[in-house]
């Protein structure tokens, strides 16, 4: 197998190549398929991601007028996860007014403080269902209890041995993350919001924001915006998110 | 090919209108609340699942020219069926039973449409996973130069040489390739 030469690939594409150059590479491209596969892979690649930045807005506020018909064009249906939603938004406008006055008070005047931003911003966790873990299930009825009292590393080993016999069950996994989170386990919390804003679940975005809040923790505050910035118009967190966006732009300054 | 006069759907999607978008909502969110309701969901899960579609057709259609040729109602009910379908199978590990609730004729356009949007997805989506492998420098310096801001500014942003920037892109492209060529998914997508 050739050695493929990337940044040939990039020069090329970028269009900086003439000349000769040009022509050298342009036969090689035809000659070696192998090249040829790169090239077209690197291609799809920058095209799809930059695509996919390059409409950011435009497709914000799509998602937002979609968002506002959704809410005339279906009803919230008593399901689990969404009686999660629903318990946070109503927790989020009971106390959205606080927050705000809150939060103006914390920040104004004052310089950026990671630790203060974590532990302000980590303190609205959304509560694990208990009634819906089982009548049989004493352990993660107890998970639950313990988490939803904020003991998180009492919770964490009892958690994990449910999770183990459930390892399907996002709502665990989540909570096992916010678990790591809460007792500095940074890497273990990154692993496991990681794995589910892979997947697709109502509880995606919910881990962004706590994969977001331990990068805040760290200070790793570019990468910690980065991932806020995929947090859709209207989800859980989105609020926040830009809240806490601003305050890392005015860091910037 | 002459377009459907629902292309004025695709547009509404493209341009934000408002009133027409609502007009789309009338005529069809109704048939996919259904479909998803029969189905073991819930109305959020339908409206999930109606907004992604609505999403990744406005997608399709700001990557190329899009021109539908068929009814929008079709069309739109298979994607919503096909996210459905996969949603059920990661929520349950028993086989899922799929009830029609819409009999639609398909022409042969409309499923290579679909597909079309569903390995737009799934690739996007590979991506993101493996940009998430990544080391954090190179994690940085892709999403910086994917913002549609020059590599000259990338490498002010990131307090390096223009030469140094444009190399390293070179060297994260072919980890993120290695990256994504490994996956299982990769060769049962179109690239």
């Amino acid at each position: 197998m050739s050695e493929i030469n990337y940044e040939i690939i990039g020069q090329y594409l970028d269009g900086e190549l003439s000349g000769e150059s040009l022509l050298t590479f342009e036969k090689e491209l035809q000659e070696n398929p192998e090249l040829a596969h790169e090239a077209m892979l690197y291609r799809a690649i920058e095209n799809d991601r930059t695509s996919q930045s390059k409409n950011r807005e435009e497709k914000e506020r799509l998602a937002s007028t979609l968002q506002g018909l959704n809410a005339s064009y279906f009803k919230t249906a008593p399901a689990k996860t969404v009686s999660l939603k629903r318990w946070w938004y109503a927790a989020a406008s009971v106390a959205a007014a606080v927050i705000v006055i809150f939060v103006f008070r914390l920040f104004s005047g004052e310089s950026f403080n990671s630790d203060k931003l974590f532990a302000y911003y980590s303190k609205e966790i959304v509560s694990l269902s208990e009634g819906q873990r089982g009548v049989n299930d004493t352990l993660a009825v107890k998970a639950a209890s313990l988490y939803n009292k904020k003991d998180y590393s009492q919770a964490l080993p009892l958690l994990q041995k449910t999770l183990s016999a459930k390892p399907d069950d996002t709502e665990l996994m989540l909570a096992t993350g916010v678990c790591y989170m809460q007792t500095a386990k940074t890497d273990s919390a990154i692993k496991i919001f990681d794995k589910i804003a892979d997947g697709s679940t109502v509880y995606k975005n919910q881990a962004i924001w706590y994969n977001a809040l331990v990068l805040l923790k760290q200070n790793k505050l570019e990468e910690c915006y980065t991932i806020l910035k995929t947090i859709p118009v209207g989800v859980d967190h989105y609020k926040a998110a830009g809240e806490l966006m601003k305050k890392i732009e005015a860091q910037r300054k | 090919m002459s377009a459907h006069p629902d292309q004025q759907y695709i547009e509404a999607l493209v341009n934000n209108d408002s009133p027409l978008l609502k007009e789309l909502y009338d005529k069809y969110a109704g048939k996919i609340r259904d479909m998803v309701l029969k189905n073991n969901g819930t109305e959020t899960d339908a409206a999930d699942v109606f907004q992604e579609a609505l999403m990744a057709i406005y997608q399709r259609a700001k990557e190329r020219n899009f021109i539908l040729s068929c009814p929008l109602d079709a069309y739109l009910y298979l994607i919503c069926k096909n996210r459905w379908i996969n949603e059920l199978q990661k929520r349950s590990t028993r086989r899922v039973t799929f009830v029609d609730t819409e009999g639609y004729n398909y022409k042969e356009d409309v499923f290579k449409n679909t597909e079309v949007i569903k390995n737009q997805q799934e690739r996007s989506s590979l991506l993101e996973q493996k940009i998430r492998e990544l080391g954090e420098g190179c994690r940085e310096l892709l999403l910086l130069s994917w913002t549609g801001i020059s590599m000259y500014e990338v490498a002010a942003k990131l307090q390096n040489s223009y030469g140094y920037i444009k190399k390293k892109k070179s060297e994260c492209m072919a980890k993120l390739i290695v990256l994504v060529k490994q996956s299982p998914q990769f060769s049962a997508l179109q690239w």
